[in-house]
């Protein structure tokens, strides 16, 4: 068993640490989190369910660690608001502004953009489009309604689309 | 765009595959139509795609770290029950040799947090005097329920049939409950003193714990004594083991004698029939006394003038002998004085440092060889001291150090544990406080009910162990964060070894010293509980 978690772990590792990190946005303790999410995995191994992938199982894991670190690291332990399920336009362009040339540079701009988001735009937009997780199941792992997490994730494009359209303005 | 357009959430959802059927459907036919939701919605698309896209790079530089074997709970009860013994040898330790190397009490004895660590002595002092007590009501109480549940089952179940038999059941056992379980252990303990007087006799084990123990009465079990004054002049049966100020042993003891004294241990008892540990300021075996063993003697002053039955070792600054050995005579002494009527039968063997540290008494008699081995000189007697304090702290960093690395190696995630923030110490700080003087009451309560004792008895170990691994857990979290600052991250064990070596500096201040070492003690109990905390807590979600 050992060696063969030994191996997960090799396979796994770089998913998960990716996973850590870009949930964790800016936060420089991606490695810790992702050397606790194996942790876990190796204390929970009985309860894992060998017909489900191993990777769908850790990430899962890793969700759901990274999701209680910012949730503890929030004011009052809370990520999502109630008040926010309410969609404001933002004066932002319209949709297909991040559609320019995607080069090695402007996908870096990108990810330092979605890094750079509150963990409430963060958490979803990394879960569903880095994760390919579905509205169901962001919304099991954040705790909200699956309507919140539609919300969420449009003002996250929104806020994306403003702080690049700004980025290249000044530059 | 027209007022029957879709909403950007509506057309936000379309592109992500979220919307229910038939409003996909509508959306669908809406955008048909409509050139301008047409460009709104393939540029959600196309946003969604570069958001994947870039999110999918950016990982490519990673080097995955080496793998450390997560610890599982086998792994970490070990860690526990190793901590547990490490702690308890260099608890015991300096007790042991006390007499000869007076180091300062530790900082690395988990028993030493100064006035906290009297709560948990008062706490097994607490138990030891209540526990027997305890046990026998909690098996009467619990025999009690169990047979009034079957009285009351056999009485309303069978109520018709059995009704005179069940009530002839009920008296018998009340009445066979009534005479009180024989006790293995009879536990005594009053603050002033405690006084067995000559016409009792113990048929079992007695513990006493007073200021003046005085045992007049003869116990068939071992003793075990702690008090200032401790004066045994019944006979008893098996061991003795006493700890005190000073302590007289006048009885025939039919086992071995233990004593460890830090005035005098005055031994005039007509027979041991076992050996003799003796260590005290001085110890004193009186010519009416008989010991038939062995007898290992230490202390400044020790005074045979008694018979021993075998060998004898010694060791102290002055050792005087005048009694009778059947056996060798090995001794290491500034002084060594054979002088008459002693009588040795076996090899007297002197570790002086000069020869005319020994001296043999005309009329002594030795049956074997009188030989003299000498000893380096001691050094100044403040450098000594000195020499002693520095091999102190030496072999507790040792200690301290091993016990760092396995613990550390063994649950890895101790390595990263941190008070990067302020409110991180404060809590860690708070925790630690709590931790630190809640435990042994808690322990003491909680062994106060039902099955509680052996709970709380458990508590209190873990809650020593704990203050030993926090000053540890802390160095290393010290030594990490100073070669973090200064950009030099390293293995666990140097960091480790940095932060011991620091730690023991600054707890060995003049004045603030013991200060720094209250505060670390907390921090670290606090770190080391909020890990634990979140270790456990994290088991019970990783399942979800």
């Amino acid at each position: 068993m050992k060696i063969e978690f030994e191996a997960l772990y090799r396979d796994h590792y770089r998913r998960v640490f990716g996973l850590c990190r870009r949930l964790l946005g800016r936060s420089t303790q991606a490695e810790d989190a992702a050397q606790e999410v194996f942790v876990r995995a190796y204390r929970s191994l009985d309860r894992y369910d060998a017909h489900q992938p191993f990777a769908a199982w850790i990430l899962s894991i890793a969700a759901n660690h990274c999701v209680d670190l910012l949730r503890s690291r929030a004011r009052d332990g809370k990520l999502f608001d109630e008040f926010d399920t309410e969609i404001d336009v933002l004066d932002a362009s319209a949709p297909g502004a991040l559609d320019t040339l995607v080069d090695e540079q402007r996908s870096a701009e990108i990810r330092g953009a979605i890094a750079a988001l509150p963990d409430k735009y963060r958490l979803p937009i990394v879960l569903a489009y880095y994760n390919d997780a579905n509205y169901d199941e962001i919304a099991h792992a954040l705790g909200v309604t699956r309507n919140h997490v539609g919300v969420l994730l449009l003002r996250a494009k929104q806020l994306l689309r403003h702080s690049l359209a700004a980025s290249q303005e000044e530059s | 765009m027209t007022s029957t357009c879709p909403s950007e959430l509506t057309l936000s959802l379309h592109a992500d595959r979220e919307l229910a059927a038939s409003d996909a459907v509508a959306t669908e036919l809406h955008v048909a139509t409509c050139a301008q939701c047409r460009v709104r919605l393939a540029g959600l698309r196309s946003e969604t795609s570069i958001v994947a896209a870039a999110l999918a790079h950016g990982d490519e530089a990673l080097v995955v770290p080496a793998y450390r074997r997560p610890v599982s709970r086998l792994a970490m009860a070990a860690t526990a029950v190793g901590g547990m013994l490490v702690a308890m040898l260099v608890g015991v330790a300096p007790d042991l040799i006390g007499g000869l190397l007076q180091g300062p009490v530790g900082w690395f004895n988990p028993f030493d947090v100064g006035t906290f660590a009297n709560l948990g002595v008062e706490a097994v002092v607490f138990l030891a005097k209540h526990g027997a007590e305890i046990m026998t009501s909690i098996a009467k109480a619990a025999l009690m329920a169990a047979f009034t549940t079957l009285v009351g089952w056999l009485a309303f179940v069978r109520r018709r049939r059995v009704r005179g038999p069940v009530v002839m059941v009920a008296l018998l056992g009340i009445v066979l409950m009534q005479p009180m379980p024989s006790q293995a252990l009879e536990i005594r303990h009053d603050e002033k003193g405690v006084n067995i007087p000559a016409g009792e006799t113990i048929d079992d084990t007695l513990i006493v714990f007073g200021e003046t123990i005085e045992i007049d009465g003869d116990v068939s079990g071992d003793v075990i004594a702690a008090g200032s004054r401790i004066s045994i002049r019944g006979r008893v049966g098996g061991q003795v083991f006493t700890a005190g100020q000073s302590v007289t042993i006048d009885g025939e003891v039919g086992g071995s004698v233990l004593g460890l004294v830090s005035e005098t241990l005055a031994i005039t008892s007509p027979r041991i029939a076992g050996n003799l540990y003796g260590a005290g300021s001085t110890v004193d075996v009186d010519r009416r006394a008989k010991i038939e063993q062995n007898a290992v003697v230490a202390g400044e002053r020790v005074q045979l003038a008694g018979a021993v039955g075998r060998d004898v070792l010694a060791g102290a600054e002055s050792v005087e002998v005048s009694g009778s050995i059947g056996g060798q005579l090995t001794a290491y002494a500034e002084q060594i004085a054979l002088r008459a009527p002693a009588h040795i039968a076996g090899n007297v063997t002197a570790h002086v440092s000069s020869a005319d540290q020994l001296s043999v008494a005309p009329g002594v008699v030795i049956g074997g060889e009188l030989k003299t081995e000498l000893m380096t000189p001691h050094e100044e007697a403040n450098e000594h001291r000195m020499g002693e304090h520095l091999l102190f702290q030496l072999l507790r960093f040792a200690a301290a150090f091993l016990t760092g690395v396995i613990v550390l190696a063994l649950v890895p995630g101790l390595q990263r544990v941190g008070l990067d923030r302020a409110g991180d110490a404060l809590l860690a700080g708070g925790v630690g406080l709590v931790t630190l003087v809640a435990t042994p009451i808690i322990a003491v309560l909680i062994a106060l009910t039902l099955i509680g004792l052996p709970i709380g008895l458990f508590g209190l170990l873990f809650w020593m162990v704990g203050v030993y691994l926090a000053k540890v857990v802390l160095a290393q979290f010290v030594g990490a964060r100073l070669l973090k600052a200064a950009d030099e991250p390293r293995h666990y064990t140097i960091t480790l070894a940095l932060g011991l070596a620091l730690v023991i500096v600054v707890v060995n201040l003049p004045f603030i010293g013991g200060l720094l070492n209250f505060v670390l003690t907390i921090l670290g109990l606090g770190v080391l509980v909020l890990f634990v905390w979140r270790v456990y807590r994290s088991d019970d979600a990783a399942g979800d």
